[in-house]
Parts: C-alpha cells; structure tokens; sequence
C-alpha cells in the first residue's frame, strides 16, 4: 500500500517498536507482524482501498491505544518492584529513615562544624570535616532511599514467588496464621524505635565518631578528646554501615509481619550473631580505641588523671576489650533467647 | 450527569468483559485472523477493540485454547487462530456455566420490582 518509506510508514514503525520493546525478545516479531498486518488491515478499512493519508494512520494508532498500555495487555497485568501488600509499610519506613538519616546527619556534621577534635599541635581540622558533612546530605538520603527499597524489593520477591506457590497449591485453612497472643505480637512503635535508634547510632558512628569523647571548652572552643581512634576509622566505616544495614533489615522485617515467628526469629537471631561477630572483628583486628586518650586528656587538663589502681590504667589493653565483647555477647545472648522463647510460646498454645 | 453516563458505561465494559472469552471462542471453530474476527464480533454485535482482542488471543494460545498458524500466501501474511480439541471442551463447559447463569439471574430480575 505504502510504496516507500513515507511518513506514513514510519509513524507506524515508531508506535509497533514503542510496543514491542517493553515486550519479552522471544515475542516480539511475532507480535510486530501480527499488529502490523492488522494496522494495515485498519487502514484498508477505513480508506476503502484509497490511499492512507497520516490523518488515517493517526486515527487508527489512537484507536489502538497507548503502546505502553497495549504492551501491557499483552504481559498480563503490571510488574511493580514494590507491590501493594508492602507498599503501606514500605511508605512508613522510608519517611522514617529518611527523617532520621537527615536529622542523624545534621547532627553529625553540626558536631564536626562546631566541635574541634583535639590535637595536641594544631586545632583546625574540625571545621572542614564539618562542612564537607553538610555537602554530603543529599548524597546520603539518595543512599538511604535507595537501601529502603532495595530491602523491600527483595522481601516483595521472596514473598511474591510465595503467592505463586498459593495459586498452584490450593489454599489451606491450616496455613493460616494464629492470631497473636498480645506477647506474641511485637508492636509497629517498638520497631519505628528501633528503627530510629539504629540509624541515628549509625548515622553518628559513621560520620561523626567524635562525639564519644570527653568534651571540655578552650579559647571559647568546644574541644574533644575522643574516647575513639578515628584514624583508622575509614577503614571500618564500611563494616559499621553493614552492621547498620543488618539491623535495619531485621527491623524491617519485624515491622511487616508483627509478630514473633520463625523467620522473624531467624533474621533477628542472624543479625544478632552477625552483629557480634563484626563487633568482636573490629575489636580485635584493629585498633578502634584511641590509644593515646589518656595522655592527650593529660595534656588537656594539664594534670595527671590517672592513679593507681584507677580504671583507666586498663586503657586499651586486651583486657578489657575482651570483657568489652563478653558484655556484648551476653546482651545478644539474651536477646536470642528472648526472641526464642516468644516464638516458641507462639507455636506452642 | 456525566459521572452517572460514566459510571454506567465503566458497569456496562466490566459485564462484557466476562463475555469476550466466551464470544471469541465461540467464533473459532474455523481458522481466522483477528482482524476479521474483530468484525465478526462487531456484525454479531460484541463490540471488542483489536487492542484488547490481540492479547487476549496470544494469551489463549498459552492456555492451549488456541492454535495460531500464519497463512504467508495472500497479499500480507496474516496469523489465523483456531479452536483447539481441549479449548472446545473449555468452550463448552463454558456455555453451560452461561446458560445457567443467565437464567438464575433472569429469574432474579422478574422477582424483583424496580
């Protein structure tokens, strides 16, 4: 009908691959002639044999559609990263993580502004870190947006691929899940909380670890001696990030389902060991003490502050970094026999 | 007003909906391409666009309700659906399911006072 390329034809060739583009590779010839032929057929019908004018072409290409929409009959209903059974919970925790990781930002880069960390030759360094902090917001929420979902497409396609199993299977009465004692149920505040307190504890151990320290003014400056070594502390931020996005993980989880059961209590009792583990790991492999404190509070306060038999004589030693990791791990000890015992109680009664 | 006609003609597209299968399928015991079968439709009054009526028959194909066959002899090539044997076992059962349907709501509908 159309003898050469005109521009009749290519506004038909630029609407067929609009459609068959969003289409699987496997089907979209097939697709492409079949509604190519029938675009002709349209035209033939309407033009009576004549010939096409773009007016004819546009009006048959409206009638058939939007290409997306038409692409989209054609898959069989919409895929979405993250789905309506998540999308309530999904919503609230990104505003939470979100306001938290700015909050917990601005935080940490006021507290580098403002506060100078103490060196013993020059006081300057605070300021820069500071400002720098500020510039690097943005970029920081972009990741927080970014890990938000990318936990929650995950947990949208594990559970998606489960749905499927419940088409095939038919649905089973005793797979329903038992309504909760008020024990068994773990509360949306207590994982919101959760929630906060991790980012904000991450957000400051990640930015802003000198803020552990002992703070006192000088020359009308707040300066601190930090209780940490931040030398190193580009070298670990990335494990303590991971430790954050683990718990974050696990709260998450707990936040969906709402009560205690066997996968809640197998994220939770993984983050609490894994946790530990990295704790234990920074612990040991690195110096994360600062292992001049004592000396540099002395010069601070221009006097002697330890005594014998004083705590602080125990500064850094392996010591009290292995009783610093019994504490832990007795915490999360308890923590997984708490979550234990809830889940068990579940399934029990 | 204009919601009302709206609302009607969105009522109106959801109760077809539930007869497009029945009516394609109804009209597939001999091989056609979807175009003609479109028209078809339309003549037997089913009005159904080509946009909704292509998937719907690459989607019975998947379900072995169809077979398609593309016929290249004619001026353009052209893809010719037909019933299968399992798709008219479906077509059938489905017929019942109408009739009986239309008749409990037929019954329905003369009980009750508008």
């Amino acid at each position: 009908m159309y003898m050469k390329k005109s521009k009749e034809q290519d506004l038909i060739e630029r609407y067929l691959y609009d459609v068959i583009r969003r289409l699987p590779e496997s089907q979209r010839e097939d697709i492409k002639q079949e509604l190519s032929s029938l675009i002709d057929d349209m035209l033939s019908e309407r033009t009576k044999g004549g010939d096409v004018k773009e007016e004819d072409v546009k009006t048959v290409l409206l009638e058939l559609g939007k290409p997306s929409e038409l692409a989209m009959k054609y898959k069989g209903g919409q895929k979405v990263l993250i789905g309506e059974s998540f999308y309530e919970p999904y919503f609230l925790t990104l505003k939470i993580v979100l306001a938290c990781t700015g909050f917990g930002m601005l935080i940490a880069a006021f507290v580098s502004t403002m506060v100078v960390i103490f060196e013993p030759s020059e006081l300057t360094k605070g300021i820069t870190e500071g400002l720098e902090l500020f510039v690097e917001i943005p970029g920081v929420l972009l990741s927080a947006f970014a890990w938000v979902t990318i936990i929650f497409a995950i947990i949208e396609r594990i559970q998606g691929k489960r749905d499927l199993k419940g088409v095939t299977i038919p649905f089973d009465l005793d797979q329903l899940p038992k309504v909760p004692e008020k024990k068994a149920r773990i509360p949306r505040s207590e994982s919101v909380v959760g929630i906060i307190f991790t980012l904000i504890f991450g957000i400051l151990a990640c930015f802003a670890p000198q803020i552990l320290g002992v703070w006192y003014i000088q020359d009308e400056s707040t300066v601190v001696v930090p209780l940490l070594n931040l030398s190193i502390w580009d070298e670990i931020v990335a494990f303590i990030a991971l430790s954050v996005l683990l718990s974050l993980l696990d709260e998450i989880v707990k936040l969906i389902v709402g009560r205690y059961q066997i996968w809640v209590a197998i994220t939770t009792i993984t983050t609490e060991i894994l946790n530990l583990g990295i704790f234990a790991f920074l612990l040991t492999r690195f110096q994360i003490w600062n292992p001049d404190f004592v000396t540099q509070l002395e010069i601070a306060m221009n006097q002697k502050v330890t005594s014998s038999g004083d705590l602080l004589l125990y500064w850094n030693s392996a010591y009290v970094n292995r009783l610093i990791i019994f504490v832990v791990a007795v915490i999360c000890l308890i923590t997984c026999i708490k979550t234990i015992y809830h889940t068990v109680r579940y399934y029990a009664d | 007003m204009e919601d009302k006609k709206e609302l009607i003609s969105q009522f109106v597209l959801e109760m077809r909906r539930g007869t497009v299968v029945l009516g394609t399928l109804s009209q597939l015991s001999k091989p056609q391409y979807g175009y003609s079968l479109v028209q078809n439709l339309c003549d037997k009054g089913l009005e159904i666009d080509s946009g909704t009526l292509y998937p719907l028959l690459r989607r019975l194909e998947k379900q072995n309700l169809l077979v398609s066959e593309w016929e290249t002899e004619g001026s353009k090539p052209r893809k010719y659906y037909k019933r299968t044997e399992f798709g008219t076992e479906i077509y059938k059962e489905l017929l019942n399911q109408w009739e009986l349907m239309q008749t409990s709501i037929h019954g329905m509908l003369q009980n009750d006072e508008v």
